[in-house]
């Protein structure tokens, strides 16, 4: 059986994600703490969310590097959203 | 009950045994008529005209002379449930013959004999190492052992004293007592605890960890069953760090002025969730010119004094003040107390009993240059307490820290003479009045809503006086007001802020924590922290704990083995039946039995982990890393762009290390090579030639750290190879 390790770390993946036990809690916390950020900022965007919380020093670093991955994600999907609705 | 040596013992010796060979040197020197202590053959202080005529032999151990050892002699083997008392330091000389002891062999083997030695000469034994469970239990290793090869076994006799002054020792000397065996058990049954959970997890995880394969080297991975919890308070809280997602938050401050004196106020509902509900607030009062003084709050406080010193307090002020780690403050105390300056350090105790004599003490510290305003101070004033404040915390052997009076006979160092101090004005503190303080709370009404500003005057100075130490009450709001007044606004502005990341623990705040868990004991707790530090499990960032790569690992792995190893529960349960035990409400027979089943079930745990993860049919959702994974990555800011930091980070795809600013996707260039494997640990300097962080670096063996710079293009590293 092939281990797969987190796109983040050399840490083994929680099944049917792309990250560890860490990486995920980061991403459960970052998603969580987003109802937060809706509440005090009114609607922010997920992408603006991200952008924010990776320019804060009081960011933890797994927080930081998973935000800077589900950006990259984002944009990824983005993009190819829009090739679609252009194409 | 007492006993009187003069009714049963005529002129035959008494064979004393003392802890430390300080301990035994102040005792002869108690226990003789001029306060001169000859030196009998083999270090064994003969007195054969004692002050009250008996004659005694005073010998000394040196801390534990026995310890439990594997009788199999086989560290790969475990789980290990064969274990025997044998000397200290004997081990090798089990394995490879009497010619291979260890120095600390020879000097406890010597100990022993002249123990034996004397024991022969002698028909009644005194304990009289310091009265707690490990005291109990090196007197009755030792005078029991001393004895085995005889036919005899005399009576064991206790002398129980806190203080190593003069009339305290004989006074316990006058009132001997019966050893007390429930104090002996537990300590034996704590150290078969520990063996049999320390020895046996440590061998699991050595094997389990593969620390050879992946660094070259063999070494031994050791853990506790209070390392174990400890370690995890500090990687939890890491990790904790790592993954902080801070939430915003707005506070607004007005500054009004009043007679020329700046008042601060707060918005009321500080702090505010919302940025809309935020800037309306800002942009109403912004425009107001004055505040109306809607009410005026005073209330009156009368805070007691701060309990006497049990020793986790002493530490954990100790630590604050004086920036003193818990090992160093205890060693100064038992300095201190082998000096009979204070009483015994170790202590859970927040009581002062009449017994200790505090007339006599307070008579004592009066003649002390130092202290004698300072006691004359508290004696002469009428609000002075006749009785201590006490806490609610006691220990049956021993009350809580006090200075004994005593002048001290060789100059102190200047750290030992500020714990002395502390101790002293800690002790004077207990019996001081109040601390009188009125709180002043004052509510503005500005354009509708409500700001306040607080502060505190103290009205009656008390216990602060004797201990400075403590919260400072005195705050700036001493204006007079009035209900209703009008006063100018001078400024507005509106901070929008983020909660930190939860701060790290430092070994004060550590200790603190393993206190309020209830894991290990006042005596062991700052030596567990100690080892964390020795074993490179965690290090220290000035004052902050990190967890190292190996420290990571070792919690992570043993989470998956069995997570018992590094929870509080079993452990605080342990310490509950040791307790017991101590009491004599359970027998060491249905401790072991207890014990020895919850062993077994963990460590069938693991065994059957580590079989389901080996046959790696089992898909793994729970983290199983090798020692070589660093967690911390972070080096220190980067030279190159000043604002980015430096990360020794691991490659997904090529898994080799290298070094890397965090702006690098901003465009920093700054990067280097990393060794593939060892611990790198920042030290907190810059490099003298291009400014990158300096870091430790660990390969092969744990004790050779060599201390490089980070970047390997440097030219001082140029210089190290040549």
């Amino acid at each position: 059986m092939t281990e797969r390790t987190c796109n983040l770390c050399p840490r083994l993946v929680i099944a049917e994600t792309p990250y560890c036990i860490y990486h995920k809690r980061a991403l459960t916390l970052i998603k969580m703490k987003y109802q937060d950020w809706k509440y005090a900022f009114e609607n922010i965007s997920w992408e603006r969310y991200l952008e924010t919380i990776l320019g804060l020093k009081e960011t933890g670093e797994y927080a930081k590097a998973v935000a800077r991955y589900e950006l990259r994600l984002s944009g990824k999907t983005d993009k190819s959203q829009h090739a679609v609705k252009s194409g | 009950m007492a006993t009187n040596l003069s009714q049963s013992t005529g002129d035959n010796r008494i064979l004393v045994l003392a802890e430390k060979p300080d301990a035994a040197r102040k005792i002869a020197q108690a226990l003789s008529k001029e306060g001169r202590i000859p030196y009998g053959d083999h270090g064994v202080i003969d007195l054969p005209d004692s002050y009250d005529g008996h004659h005694y032999l005073i010998c000394s151990a040196v801390g534990h002379l026995y310890e439990l050892v594997d009788s199999h002699q086989r560290r790969d083997l475990f789980p290990v449930m064969d274990i025997e008392w044998s000397s200290r330091g004997s081990q090798s000389a089990r394995r490879f013959g009497k010619t291979s002891y260890s120095s600390m062999g020879k000097i406890t083997r010597d100990r022993i004999a002249q123990i034996a030695r004397a024991a022969v000469q002698c028909s009644k034994l005194i304990n009289a190492c310091d009265y707690d469970t490990e005291g109990e239990t090196i007197g009755f290793n030792s005078l029991v052992f001393a004895f085995s090869h005889m036919n005899k076994r005399p009576e064991i006799l206790r002398a129980k004293f806190s203080t190593l002054t003069v009339e305290e020792i004989r006074d316990s000397f006058r009132k001997l007592k019966s050893s007390d065996l429930s104090f002996a058990s537990a300590g034996r049954m704590r150290h078969l605890a520990d063996f049999l959970w320390g020895v046996n997890l440590s061998r699991a995880l050595t094997i389990d960890s593969n620390y050879g394969k992946t660094h070259g080297s063999f070494r031994n991975i050791t853990i506790g069953r209070v390392q174990g919890p400890t370690l995890a308070f500090i990687v939890d809280r890491e990790l904790a760090r790592l993954s902080h997602v801070p939430i915003p938050s707005w506070t607004i401050t007005c500054d009004l002025m009043k007679s020329g004196i700046k008042i601060i106020t707060r918005f009321a509902n500080s702090p505010i969730k919302k940025q809309s509900v935020a800037l309306d607030i800002h942009r109403a009062v912004s425009v107001a010119k004055e505040a109306i003084v809607k009410r005026v709050g005073k209330d009156i406080l009368s805070i007691p004094p701060r309990y006497p010193f049990d020793l986790g307090e002493l530490q954990r002020e100790s630590y604050r003040l004086f920036k003193q780690s818990p090992k160093a403050t205890l060693s100064i105390a038992q300095k201190l107390y082998q000096d009979a300056l204070i009483s015994y350090p170790r202590t859970d105790s927040q009581k002062l009993p009449e017994r200790i004599g505090i007339a006599n003490i307070f008579k004592k510290l009066s003649s002390f240059g130092k202290y004698s305003s300072l006691v004359s101070q508290l004696l002469s004033d009428p609000k002075t307490r006749t009785r201590p404040r006490e806490g609610p915390q006691e220990d049956s052997a021993h009350p809580a820290i006090f200075p004994t009076g005593e002048h001290p006979k060789v100059e102190l160092t200047l750290i030992e003479a500020k714990v002395y101090d502390l101790i002293v004005r800690r002790f004077c503190n207990a019996f001081a009045s109040n601390e009188i303080v009125e709180n002043l709370r004052i509510v503005f009404d500005i354009n509708l809503y409500d700001f306040v500003s607080s502060g505190s005057v103290v009205l009656e100075k008390g216990w602060s006086a004797y201990y400075p130490f403590g919260k400072n009450f005195e705050s700036s709001l001493n204006v007079p007001i009035v209900e209703g007044e009008k006063v100018p606004v001078v400024s507005v502005s509106i901070a929008e802020s983020y909660n930190p990341q939860p701060s790290r623990f430092t070994e004060g705040s550590l200790l603190a924590q393993m206190e309020s868990e209830k894991i290990g004991t006042k005596a062991t707790r700052a030596e567990t922290i100690s080892t964390l530090l020795n074993r490179e499990y965690v290090h220290k960032d000035r004052l902050e704990l990190l967890p190292t790569g190996l420290g990571t690992s070792l919690v992570e792995n043993a989470r998956v083995l069995s997570p018992e190893i590094v929870t509080t529960g079993m452990t605080r349960a342990l310490e509950e039946r040791l307790e017991k035990i101590r009491s004599g409400a359970e027998s060491d027979v249905e401790f072991v039995a207890q014990m020895v089943s919850d062993f077994r079930t963990v460590m069938a745990n693991m065994l059957d982990k580590t079989i389901e993860i080996e046959s790696e049919n089992v898909a793994r959702t729970q983290p199983r890393v090798r020692p070589n994974v660093q967690l911390r990555s972070e080096l220190g800011s980067c030279p190159s762009c000043k604002t980015g930091k430096l990360e020794l980070i691991r490659s997904p795809k090529t898994k080799k290390r290298f070094i890397r600013c965090s702006n690098s996707a901003k465009g920093c260039k700054a990067s280097s090579p990393a060794l593939p494997l060892g611990q790198i640990m920042p030290v907190g300097e810059r490099c003298n030639q291009c400014s990158w962080p300096l870091v430790n670096v660990s390969r092969f063996n744990r004790m050779s750290l060599a201390k490089t710079c980070s970047n390997f293009s440097c030219s001082s590293r140029a210089v190290q190879n040549d």
